[in-house]
């Protein structure tokens, strides 16, 4: 019973929390991008315009909701709750302060611990891509919609193929899926990205083509199919997919940090709850930041090139390191 | 299953789209994201301007040429003013002041009108932040313009026999030192896009036009200049003040989106030079043939007919005209390069992929106040 309602609690502040964050990271990122571009940004509610997302929240809230004729309203509806539905979910099983023991237990600060948690992740990205197939369908043979949308599927399918391949090897390495675990036993060697720069550069690049983040936003590429998947939705059940897509945005960069980069150590100053929650925290602001950074400077890709990409040359070289890091392991070559 | 069999969806891309500059409306025929064929639907900003020009007299329809691309209004005004000159057979007499005068303020304009252009052209391949950069610049200009003429659009500045006003030395202070700066923003772009890895695989090797291709369709200015034809008016049938000025023709061979890019880009520093030279040697003297300084004194050129032209920023504007020896033109057939240009579109773009396409509407940089007339 005790279990059920800490688990309860951990997931209403976990809500809150990330609600909060999304709200912030809108802010942030039109304010960087704004730095960016000579221009100011919001600046008019609170001060330096801090308000301005919850304002843009009321507003997506009162907006009229309009559902498209010949839309199939159940699948139009499905769309954006399965879509932040995993959203949610993959955020459920990642740490996100290092745990601290209590009063003889562990305090784990992810909603819940488990022992697959890479496994979980995997598994609710690949359904939060049908959300997005979802709503291209949905919207009733409006044709921008249904190209984003297959734009989007295709996307999301080939690059999780590599991000599942990246992440094999820091969890060879580990023999863990669970993340506390994994960042365990980093602590005992290097950053596992020393060990696996391959895996870590084909996790970066194959972390914004999932999330669909410049130069990998082509699902809504505005200028070529008018934001795509979404174009039809209106209001709040709009504002869920970029709502979701910024909490994709997070879990990845944290996973990032927790596989590779070693989670809550530091090269200085590690140890104890709050060194630990800083350098955490630091790591994971920085792949956010890199997201927005990408956006203010890069072009995008074109949809047969981003495939070319992600079978022709990562999907391979991914592979590969696979094997490399199995026979280093196996061979107890130095340093492995 | 043969391809046949397959069938192939239809995508209106347009006329509210955010890349097709205006109001272009592209009816894609696809198969997947291939383009299989378009069929470009324009004139959803006719107005009737070569009609409207036979009840105007001559005078009255200079701020009209402004409205054809509003991009580079002041090209408009001088291809307008050099070919009713033409007609009236005074080209020799117009002061050598406001030659100068006509010469700086179309380069500034070709600027102003690349810089919308890669603005745009950047922004519809994905690329934000070159917009914001451009529009910096273009900013300076308008200002420069707003000083000698009031407006920052359509400027009705380039008239008939000269220019409206003199140049103030405001102007040529801030020209001064825009003529220094624009190099220095310059690279800032050029470090933002051409060896960008994304930009060069986006652009290289699509909407290859060979030359002969590119004649045929009628392409003209940068578009032509992309696909290995040095053709400049401004030096190949020099008017004005040009054979006076030292400049380059860009032009490369590659005949792609990314071959436009470079001469776009390589036209703005020439233009810049130009500039930096009629800073220099600009004489003193009336801006105004003494005839046409009363706008409501009437022009009666004798009947006949001329065809003036001039090489703007999109490529060769003309002005045909017949006179019959009345106060407004019996006919003016105005040969918009913008037109030429968009029915280009779907010869470029066939068999690439619809992220292509509105690489090459970009790249064509067609402008559908001109095109619709």
């Amino acid at each position: 019973m005790m279990v059920v309602i800490w688990g309860v609690v951990k997931f209403i502040v976990l809500l809150v929390l990330l609600s909060v964050y999304v709200l912030f990271m809108t802010w942030f990122d039109r304010k960087v991008i704004a730095r960016m571009q000579n221009r100011v940004g919001p600046k008019l509610i609170g001060f330096h315009g801090l308000w301005q997302p919850l304002a843009d929240t009321i507003k997506s809230f009162w907006k009229e909701d309009s559902i498209p004729r010949g839309s199939y309203r159940f699948l139009f509806w499905l769309a954006p709750i399965i879509f932040t539905t995993c959203a949610f979910a993959i955020s459920f099983v990642v740490p996100f302060a290092p745990p601290i023991k209590i009063a003889g237990g562990v305090l784990h600060f992810s909603v819940v611990n488990i022992n697959v948690a890479v496994l979980f992740v995997f598994a609710f990205l690949g359904l939060a891509s049908f959300g997005v197939l979802f709503a291209g369908i949905a919207s009733g043979g409006s044709k921008y919609p249904y190209i984003g949308s297959q734009r989007e599927g295709a996307q999301m399918i080939s690059y999780e193929i590599i991000l599942a391949l990246t992440l094999l090897n820091p969890i060879l390495m580990s023999q863990s899926l669970n993340f506390e675990t994994i960042v365990a036993a980093q602590t005992h060697h290097l950053w596992y990205a020393f060990y696996q720069p391959v895996a870590f550069v084909c996790y970066l690049i194959a972390m914004f083509a999932v999330s669909a983040k410049v130069p990998f936003d082509l699902p809504e590429a505005e200028s070529e199919i008018c934001c795509g998947y979404f174009v039809e939705y209106s209001g709040m059940k709009m504002g869920l997919f970029p709502f979701a897509q910024y909490i994709v945005l997070l879990v990845m960069s944290a996973i990032m940090v927790l596989m590779f980069l070693g989670g809550w150590t530091g090269p200085f100053w590690s140890g104890g709850f709050i060194a630990g929650f800083i350098w955490y925290w630091v790591k994971v602001a920085f792949f956010v930041f890199l997201f927005t950074w990408a956006w203010g400077t890069l072009p995008r890709y074109r949809y047969d090139q981003l495939m070319d990409i992600g079978w022709k040359i990562l999907l391979p070289i991914s592979v590969l390191n696979i094997f490399w890091t199995g026979f280093a392991l196996s061979a107890h070559l130095p340093f492995f | 299953m043969s391809s046949s069999d397959i069938r192939t969806v239809e995508l209106n891309m347009g006329p509210q789209h955010p890349s097709t500059h205006g109001v272009l409306r592209l009816i894609l025929r696809i198969n997947g994201e291939k383009i299989e064929n378009i069929f470009p639907r324009v004139g959803y900003l006719h107005r009737g301007i070569e009609k409207l020009a036979e009840n105007m007299t001559y005078q009255q329809f200079t701020p009209v040429t402004d409205r054809l691309d509003y991009v580079y209004s002041m090209n408009n005004n001088f291809a307008y003013a050099s070919s009713v000159e033409k007609l009236l057979g005074v080209t020799d007499q117009v002061p050598e002041r406001a030659q100068y005068i006509r010469v700086i303020v179309a380069e500034l304009d070709r600027i102003a009108n690349h810089l919308v252009w890669l603005a745009t052209h950047a922004l519809d391949i994905g690329a934000m932040t070159p917009y914001f950069y451009c529009m910096r610049e273009r900013e300076l200009i308008l200002d420069m313009f707003e000083e000698i003429s009031g407006a920052r659009l359509l400027y009705n500045y380039v008239r008939i026999g000269g220019v409206a006003k003199d140049i103030t030395p405001r102007f040529t202070d801030m020209l001064k030192e825009f003529v220094k700066i624009f190099p220095k923003r310059w690279k800032e772009y050029d470090t933002l896009l051409t060896k960008n890895r994304i930009w060069m695989k986006r652009t290289k090797d699509v909407a290859v036009i060979s030359t002969e291709d590119a004649i045929n369709w009628g392409l003209s200015g940068p578009s032509l200049r992309g696909s290995n034809m040095e053709w400049d008016l401004r030096k190949k049938k020099p008017y004005s003040v040009y054979p006076e000025l030292e400049f380059d023709i860009p032009y490369y061979s590659e005949g792609d989106v990314y071959a436009r890019y470079l001469v776009r880009m390589e036209e703005m520093l020439q233009s810049n030079r130009i500039l930096e030279q009629c800073i220099e040697k600009i004489p003193d003297g009336p801006t105004m043939m003494d005839d046409f300084k009363k706008v409501s004194k009437p022009i009666k050129p004798p009947a006949g007919e001329a065809y003036g032209y001039n090489e703007v920023p999109g490529g060769e504007l003309g002005f045909y005209i017949v006179s019959e020896g009345k106060n407004k033109p019996h006919r003016m057939k105005i040969r918009a390069p913008s037109f030429v240009h968009a029915y280009a579109i779907p010869f470029a773009s066939k068999g690439y992929l619809i992220s292509d396409v509105v690489a090459v509407i970009g790249s064509f940089d067609v402008v559908f106040g001109e095109c619709d007339r």
